[in-house]
């Protein structure tokens, strides 16, 4: 089944608000708003046509300009009236595999960044659990329904999700020093003043 | 009388600095006497922020960056990083032929080294000290012959976007058939003093069996979801480069020293893919064509806007790069997903109701490289 062939079968036999979304690169994804992802993805595991028996990777980033490619699944205003609004957002990527059907799709979502917030699928997959657990230490992502949510790269007392492009170095943890040597600071990018 | 002795779980530390963790690994065990009751990896002493790093580098910039990923097979690492770039840029049409067989001869010999290491380490491991030098003998081999090819005997950064670095000479060619005429027999040998001792197997046997739904749910790949008896490898069943045009099997555990699935039988994978892989590099060795080797790419590459998942089979299993490009000349987003990951998330799972010698026969068997899981 390909992934066109995936997503009518989502949009009739499910409730969800999704759309397809083919201008990105080589793979083609299915966009679902972030409330019913895990609508859809239960759909996707346990529907026998479908079968996607693994969840290959779960990934995010920051995305500082908001694409507004999936407006329209948010607001009933044309791209142009939300021209002014600075809307950061992460964007999320499951990548689905079986193993009996021989065909993938790549599920794509997005949340705002003050409200990082997403329905857990370790219920679904249990290779969810770390891959969300690192989607939380490293991004930020809270995900509801997440049995162990802790850090699982960083220590826990660190500040922050460094993969943010907000994210600031800290200049010193635990007594040890991390500020920018004058070596490194020489490689860094100087004014235009001439 | 009726008191009875009070009895409770009793928590210890295993690693970071344990001779069998293979490399910085630490588990928090709860023991109730010499069974494991919870086993807690604790991960990320060896994270670098490579996906980080990766925002600030430029496209080939992060070639070298794909070495330190897993320096046991840094070559099949250069090769999923470049195959998923080249992927985003639709180029991988463009690639001339001798490039791809050259791609192929390398990272298969580095995959015969990574699993050289891997079930030396395994045996090593087990108490069976013997054999993990054999092999360390055996890798010198291959490492000389890598140093032919680019320089570097760990770390090469030697596949490009593209293409390869450098031709690789005749002289590269008929050293690597005379050392597979060589490994062919040592494998026999080695497996004729480890793999078939009876002490060996009864320490791996029966061990951690993953069975094949288990497997599936915790996205275990390469060997050791092949060692669940689930056939599939990327190579073949989603081929890559040239590998459509080659012959060769996959070996699936069968349960042959007891169960399907236990530690016996993800060894016994490595073991036979090592044949596998000495037979695709003969079959390249016979195939590959004069020509170029590196495609036109412009000194500062910038994909267009979007994203990719590529897989490719690396010694760890399918290790998957996620790309995202902004059209800049950096990655937006690079995520590296890979075997020893999943393998390692399985461990809470299989490791209950274990003995604590049995964690280290589990880590061996699994084949974990604690940078690769870390990045």
């Amino acid at each position: 089944m390909n992934i066109l062939e995936i997503f009518q079968q989502i949009k009739e036999n499910t409730d969800a608000v999704v759309s397809f979304h083919e201008d990105e690169g080589p793979t083609p994804s299915i966009y679902v708003r972030s409330d019913s992802i895990l609508k859809v993805m239960t759909y996707l595991k346990e529907e026998e046509t479908m079968d996607f028996s693994v969840l290959m990777n779960h990934t995010g980033f920051h995305e500082t300009e908001s694409s507004r490619l999936f407006w329209h699944l948010f607001f009933e205003v044309s791209q142009d009236e939300t021209e002014d609004h600075n809307h950061e957002e992460i964007r999320l990527f499951w990548h689905l595999y079986s193993y009996k059907k021989e065909h993938r799709v790549t599920i794509e979502s997005s949340i705002p960044i003050g409200n990082a917030e997403i329905d857990s699928v370790v219920s679904l997959w249990k290779s969810a659990n770390w891959l969300e657990r690192e989607a939380y230490d490293l991004l930020g992502i809270n995900y509801q329904g997440h049995p162990d949510l802790r850090r699982i790269m960083l220590p826990a007392d660190w500040e922050g999700h460094p993969l943010r492009k907000d994210y600031v170095s800290p200049t010193s943890y635990h007594g040890i020093d991390n500020s920018p040597s004058a070596i490194t600071k020489s490689f860094e990018p100087k004014g235009k003043s001439k | 009388m009726t008191s009875a002795l009070k009895t409770e779980y009793l928590t210890i530390n295993m690693g970071p600095q344990h001779p069998s963790t293979h490399g910085v690994i630490r588990f928090i065990l709860k023991t109730d006497g010499e069974i494991i009751y919870e086993c807690d990896p604790d991960v990320g002493y060896l994270h670098r922020g490579i996906e980080k790093i990766a925002e600030s580098v430029t496209w080939q910039g992060f070639v070298p960056y794909t070495d330190r990923v897993d320096y046991v097979c840094a070559m099949n690492s250069n090769l999923s990083y470049c195959m998923a770039v080249e992927k985003l840029m639709g180029m991988e049409t463009e690639i001339p032929k001798r490039a791809e067989y050259i791609r192929v001869i390398v990272s298969e010999l580095n995959r015969i080294s990574s699993h050289a290491v891997a079930i030396g380490a395994a045996d090593m491991d087990m108490g069976a000290f013997t054999p993990f030098i054999h092999f360390l003998r055996e890798r010198e081999h291959i490492n000389d012959l890598l140093e032919m090819v680019c320089g570097a005997r760990l770390t090469y950064n030697y596949i490009c976007i593209g293409g390869v670095n450098n031709d690789v000479s005749p002289t590269f060619l008929s050293k690597t058939a005379e050392f597979l005429d060589h490994f062919e027999v040592v494998v026999e040998q080695i497996n004729r003093l480890i793999s078939y001792n009876k002490i060996f197997i009864g320490r791996f046997a029966d061990v951690a069996v993953v069975p094949p739904k288990m497997a599936i749910d915790y996205n275990l790949v390469g060997p050791n979801l092949r060692g669940s008896g689930i056939k599939f490898d990327v190579r073949k069943d989603k081929p890559y480069s040239v590998y459509s045009d080659l012959d060769f099997d996959i070996p699936v555990g069968s349960g042959r020293a007891g169960t399907l699935g236990d530690c016996y039988d993800r060894y016994m994978v490595r073991v036979e893919e090592i044949r596998e892989s000495i037979k695709i590099i003969r079959q390249c060795l016979q195939q590959i064509p004069e020509g170029e080797t590196k495609a036109i790419v412009k000194s500062t590459i910038k994909p267009p806007k979007g994203h990719v998942y590529f897989r490719t089979e690396t010694p760890r299993g399918d290790t998957g790069y996620f790309l995202y490009s902004d059209g800049k000349t950096s990655p937006m987003r690079l995520k590296i997903r890979t075997g020893s990951f999943t393998g390692m998330s399985i461990i809470p799972e299989i490791a209950r109701g274990v003995f604590i010698a049995d964690l280290v026969a589990i880590i061996g068997s699994l084949d974990i490289v604690a940078p690769e899981l870390d990045r």
